[in-house]
């Protein structure tokens, strides 16, 4: 498919293809085996500038647009869906969120070493119990003269352990529920935060999910980010930009995993001849096929919308939606094709099911889409 | 400083063409096009050398009307421009016409230190263009070169013969062609993919070359590509003395011809 991409668009893509090729997909299932963040990979993709693609050239990113960020999302999730959920929470989530309400200040200071990778940025929202600032552990931001004091506890954070930056929601006024929660930039090296420990997942190895403490985390006045109260819109923004990333990535899993099915269907001989010959497997390989073209068509769409500043918070959610339906039953599909094989813990199909599990349900803590989508419809 | 020039091809990428399995044509309708494997060894061998000595690389391709999709990939690679030239009526171009295009389209530049093309493409693989265009330019051509460098005015080259490498000294101007082990060439980071739209590229006209009739007729005619398909034998051996089944395959090895 063309969706008439520009040159620039297709050699973005072209050569995220070959990097993925030439340096993630050898490691890809060691790094899921082993759930080690892969440093080095992340390194490599910062000297070719992927870190920082769709973000302003003035603070050293590439300004390619978000639609070529998008793809080459897809392209490293045809791969490995664990390093793609690295990227996109570095910089669909973190980073966006400081270019978008950063002051020209926080901008300067935070997002040329975001764009290098000399940095890696991470998203603390989740937290113990269910939605933000409703469990026990919350994160409480208190204003002591110029300064926050931030204590509580964070959960399922990624990057969470290996960023160096953060950008983290907390409650500067815990009456005021989601109202009175505000949103600070914290570096990882800053006293009282600390990592209490990296959780064990189905999928998405490698992209750690950490729980972070907060014990009187002072953070200055300047390192807040966005307006005091603020913090619950632009979490929800900075989620319906990182869902289209997601939906990439889905789609980019899915791809993936359709390939690894077509190949085996027409390698497997039963009852004397390819298993892809029979009508059964035919029509799940060919509603998946037709699923994934949507989903492609719609993510690229929306990633022009973002890229063009258009509203978009809608179509986001219909991404999000849609592609983690199409993507979720087209794993299942897959196995089921696949059978024994596929289901097998040494093949890439199992790896595919648990990273497209782990990829629908990342960015959805904020709001249901389709709650954004009704809302929209409704008003 | 060397001033080089490299030549390429815009051929279509293999992976994507299908064999038709009737008549066992070639389906290429949703084939993309790419640069030909072993010119990006040459671009980079290029763009290497320079990066050492300084100087430049200039690139240039000949070929149908596609070619010009191809500006911005090659100058991502490292050249600083590129001149094409793109003419549907040159799409059965042989080795012959493209060397006589090429040639006419370095004579009208200036002249270069250095002209670097890929040992062979990866459509037709000929391996004529280099030592044609050598030859038409009246300078030397040293190919299958694995290892390249430059000291002052000497091109030192190492060739990779059947048993043996030879290392070569040139003076002055040469066209060598590489070989895939001479380097691997370089992922373009994506600020070079961007930064291409900005390097100047510009087209000549075959018609401006100045090339007779004769010139631009090719010598070899295409006549039909086919897919090439493996079938297997589907032999079985069922004899219960495993001796008598590898006496049997033995045999059979041999009645093809295999041993």
């Amino acid at each position: 498919m063309s969706y008439a991409l520009t040159e620039e668009q297709e050699l973005i893509q072209q050569s995220a293809r070959e990097f993925t090729q030439e340096y993630i997909e050898p490691i890809a299932t060691e790094i899921d085996n082993t759930s080690a963040y892969p440093r080095a990979v992340i390194r490599q993709m910062a000297e070719h500038d992927f870190l920082g693609l769709y973000l302003p050239e003035v603070f050293g990113g590439t300004e390619a647009g978000y639609l070529s960020y998008v793809l080459m999302i897809e392209e490293i999730s045809k791969v490995s869906g664990a390093v793609a959920s690295i990227l996109i929470n570095h910089a669909s989530l973190a980073a966006y969120s400081i270019n978008c309400f950063g002051t020209a200040e926080q901008k300067q200071a935070y997002l040329p070493d975001l764009c290098s990778g000399e940095k890696l940025g991470a998203f603390a929202l989740t937290e113990p119990g269910a939605a933000p600032g409703a469990g026990t552990h919350k994160v409480v931001a208190t204003k002591v003269g110029d300064n926050y004091i931030l204590t509580g506890h964070k959960c399922y954070i990624a990057n969470g352990g290996v960023a160096d930056v953060y950008v983290v929601f907390a409650l500067t006024n815990p009456e005021a529920g989601a109202k009175g929660m505000s949103a600070f930039i914290v570096d990882a090296s800053t006293a009282g935060l600390t990592v209490s420990r990296t959780i064990g997942k189905m999928g998405l190895r490698g992209c750690p999910s950490a729980e972070l403490v907060f014990e009187n985390v002072i953070v200055p006045e300047a390192n807040l980010l966005g307006a005091e109260g603020a913090g619950m819109k632009m979490a929800q923004v900075a989620q319906l930009v990182a869902s289209v990333a997601e939906g990439a990535q889905v789609v980019g899993i899915a791809q993936a995993a359709m390939d690894d099915a077509v190949k085996y269907g027409k390698q497997r001989i039963q009852f004397g001849r390819p298993i892809a010959t029979f009508p059964a497997i035919q029509t799940m390989l060919a509603e998946m096929a037709t699923n994934i073209y949507m989903a492609r068509l719609a993510v690229y769409d929306v990633a022009s919308l973002i890229e063009k500043g258009e509203p978009f918070a809608k179509e986001a959610a219909m991404v999000k939606l849609f592609t983690g339906r199409i993507g979720q039953s087209a794993l299942i599909d897959v196995i089921q094709i696949e059978g024994g094989y596929g289901y097998s813990q040494e093949m890439v199909a199992s790896r595919y099911y648990r990273d497209i599990k782990g990829a629908v349900i990342s960015s959805s803590s904020a709001e249901f889409p389709e709650k954004v989508i009704a809302s929209d419809l409704l008003a | 400083m060397p001033k080089i020039l490299v030549c390429y091809k815009w051929v279509l990428d293999e992976q994507d063409i299908k064999i038709n399995p009737g008549d066992l044509s070639l389906d290429t309708s949703r084939a993309k096009y790419k640069i030909s494997d072993y010119d990006k060894n040459a671009i980079e061998a290029a763009t290497q050398l320079v990066e050492a000595h300084e100087g430049s690389v200039d690139a240039l391709t000949f070929g149908n009307d596609k070619v010009k999709q191809s500006l911005k990939d090659v100058l991502s690679r490292g050249p600083g421009k590129v001149q094409w030239i793109g003419d549907p009526a040159f799409e059965q171009a042989d080795a012959f016409v493209t060397a006589n295009v090429l040639a006419a389209a370095i004579r009208n530049n200036e002249s270069y230190d250095l002209i670097i093309c890929g040992e062979g493409s990866a459509d037709s693989y000929s391996q004529q263009v280099a030592p044609r265009l050598a030859t038409i330019l009246g300078i030397p051509a040293v190919t299958f070169v694995q290892e390249l460098s430059i000291d002052g005015s000497r091109i030192i080259a190492t060739r990779k013969l059947g048993d043996c490498t030879e290392v070569v000294e040139v003076q002055g101007s040469a066209v060598i062609s590489v070989l895939p082990e001479i380097n691997k060439p370089r992922i373009p980071s994506l600020k070079q993919v961007m930064a291409a739209s900005k390097k100047p590229s510009q087209e000549l006209k075959i018609a401006d070359l100045q090339l007779s009739t004769e010139d631009l007729q090719a010598k070899t005619v295409n006549l039909s590509v086919k897919g090439y398909v493996m079938n297997r034998k589907n032999i079985l051996f069922k004899e219960t003395n495993q001796a008598d089944n590898v006496a049997k395959l033995v045999a059979s090895l041999a009645q093809e011809g295999v041993c």
